[in-house]
């Protein structure tokens, strides 16, 4: 669990394309420093690194922005690898509910807050047996969206849904 | 530099999968803001490069020719939306496919009714029963193709989703309330994304899904079109929707078909009572009269309605066009006038007028005279009849002044000149 967030800011600076800066922790407390700036926390040091970048991956207006916050906080307190199974499989759930009306987390577009969904629930849904994946089949949908952008991915595996659609008797193809 | 340019009326759902192809691959594609229906697609040239003149209809600025709406779509797409290799691009012509075959025609036979832009008559009283089992056949199938995917081909937005969400525009607006989609939840939320994204929005504006069950005849709003035929008379409603602004050349249909769509749309109500009832008869018999002005000379027919006009149950009134720097060729101010006859056509059996345009292109007046059953302004009798009126300024005649008798013999014998001075050009009648 210790390197984990500052993975995820890792990619997320990756994915972005800006420095990321130098990243410490002291008391559980991450801080990132850039430019001579110093941000403390990693909900913070994730906005600073979405406005480095100029993207408006973070929020057009402050509701949209406020969304954001939540789903992101959501993820740094649910989605940790340290979790039993059990918790994993009420996130997977209260997820699951979310998004059976929702094409993504925030709004009609990807936000800061899918991405980073995205790199925090990686392990969990590698690890997932397929019929789990079936059981949860709106986080499998949004996953499956999310992971098709190859500069989000990455260098990670993409994560084989097909099954579903096996067991749907319908075929799917993918590049 | 533009890719081209699209000919179509506006608002329609078929130019609009172009329009939104055209955002997503960032091509300049202008619609041609001169086109008018009914009227540009009619003529020679336009038929010579579109045969049949339907549209939207696509010119190329290398001269390209296109109709049909996905094959214009699908030629201003960027790689993206026309799928990334063989097995994407033939799933997208298999969404095409199925948005024509499965989702327009169920689309078309339960909205068009709606909307009165086809007539509700037995037979379409049968599509319009089947459409809602049709359409539910095939939002089940895009429910559960939506079911673990975002979009319909490749976890990315592409002209299948365009041109089937474009289809189901229309439904998505007047008849798919919320009772009747929430079994699609899918969709449903498969929809609202794509409406949303700024490239949709461009196009479509704010898109309000349906919020209650509209019966046939309730709907006052446009809405896209099936074959040409049925563009026409969507037009035709355009006209009746924007009655507080003047009409503008862009509206003008030919007769025939305003006719065409006047009867449609008179088909969607329900039968109204006659609003000339509840006023007193009179001695003046107007059926009686029309016949004699018909088929005599005015040297005959004039005398007689001065003998036959009776004061007491009758108005003569004079009505002038509030706009004349607005009109500009002769022949579309005329339509403006047979528009207005089309429009008010109950109103025909207690009812006379001659209205005459004077001058010529770019400087002419529209003006008449006008008679009917009662002493006050009849548009007001029906909501049906208010679309033109206000266009107009009203000035009720005193039928014994020398000065009425003046006017009519100039309009009803279409003589003289406007106030300007302008010539008598043509002069139509109501009756």
């Amino acid at each position: 669990m210790t390197t984990k967030h500052s993975q995820h800011l890792t990619d997320i600076a990756k994915y972005l394309n800006v420095p990321l800066g130098k990243i410490s922790k002291n008391d559980q407390l991450y801080a990132r420093i850039s430019n001579n700036k110093k941000t403390i926390g990693i909900l913070n040091i994730i906005f600073s690194l979405v406005k480095d970048s100029k993207s408006n991956l973070g929020g057009l207006e402050i509701t949209e922005e406020a969304l954001i916050h939540q789903w992101l906080e959501f993820g740094i307190i649910y989605a940790s690898d340290g979790n039993s199974k059990q918790n994993n499989q009420t996130l997977l759930k209260n997820l699951n509910n979310i998004l059976t009306t929702k094409t993504y987390l925030v709004g009609q577009r990807l936000t800061i807050a899918d991405v980073f969904l995205y790199y925090s629930l990686l392990n969990i849904m590698e690890t997932l047996p397929n019929f789990e994946k079936e059981n949860y089949i709106n986080v499998s949908r949004w996953f499956d969206n999310i992971q098709q952008d190859p500069s989000l991915r990455q260098n990670y595996n993409l994560i084989d849904f097909s099954t579903i659609y096996l067991s749907n008797g319908l075929g799917k193809h993918r590049v | 530099m533009a890719v081209g340019t699209l000919y179509t009326y506006p608002d329609n759902f078929r130019a609009a999968k172009a329009l939104i192809a055209a955002q997503y691959s960032k091509v300049d594609l202008k619609v041609d803001p001169n086109f008018v229906f009914g009227e540009t697609n009619k003529t020679k040239e336009f038929q010579q490069k579109f045969p049949g003149g339907k549209v939207p209809a696509f010119e190329g600025k290398d001269g390209q020719l296109l109709q049909e709406s996905n094959a214009i779509a699908y030629f201003v797409s960027n790689d993206q939306l026309k799928g990334k290799n063989d097995y994407d691009r033939a799933q997208i012509f298999q969404w095409l496919g199925f948005a024509e075959s499965e989702v327009l025609p169920a689309g078309c036979a339960w909205v068009f009714p709606i909307l009165g832009i086809i007539k509700n008559n037995p037979s379409s009283q049968e599509a319009f029963s089947r459409a809602k089992n049709d359409m539910k056949s095939a939002l089940t199938i895009l429910n559960s193709h939506l079911l673990t995917r975002t979009y319909l081909v490749g976890e990315r937005i592409t002209l299948a989703d365009i041109v089937v969400a474009c289809n189901l525009l229309n439904p998505y607006k007047y008849v798919l309330d919320p009772e009747y989609r929430k079994p699609f939840g899918n969709v449903n939320r498969w929809f609202t994304t794509l409406i949303n994204q700024p490239e949709f929005r461009a196009v479509l504006g704010d898109v309000s899904l349906c919020d209650k069950p509209a019966q046939p005849g309730t709907v006052q709003q446009v809405a896209g079109g099936g074959d040409a035929g049925k563009k026409k008379k969507e037009e035709k409603k355009q006209e009746k929707k924007e009655k507080p602004k003047k009409e503008t050349p862009k509206k003008e249909t030919a007769p025939e078909e305003e006719l065409d769509a006047a009867e449609a749309v008179l088909a969607a109500e329900p039968k109204a009572k006659d609003p000339f009832e509840a006023l007193p008869k009179g001695t003046f018999n107007m059926d009686e009269f029309k016949r004699c002005y018909s088929n005599e000379d005015e040297a005959k027919s004039i005398p007689f309605f001065w003998e036959k006009f009776d004061p007491e149950n009758y108005s003569i009134w004079y009505g002038e066009y509030k706009y004349p720097e607005e009109l500009t060729k002769v022949f579309m101010s005329c339509n403006l006038i047979t528009g207005m006859y089309q429009r008010l056509d109950k109103m025909r059996k207690h009812a006379f007028a001659s209205v005459c345009l004077f001058g010529e292109d770019n400087n002419s007046t529209i003006s008449g005279i006008w008679v009917w059953r009662g002493h006050e302004l009849a548009f007001t009798l029906s909501p049906d009849w208010q679309i033109d009126y206000e266009s107009y300024d009203w000035k009720k005649l005193d039928a014994k002044s020398d000065e009425t008798k003046q006017l009519v013999q100039q309009y009803f014998s279409w003589t003289g000149t406007d106030k300007g001075g302008r010539k008598f050009n043509q002069g139509k009648i109501f009756k």
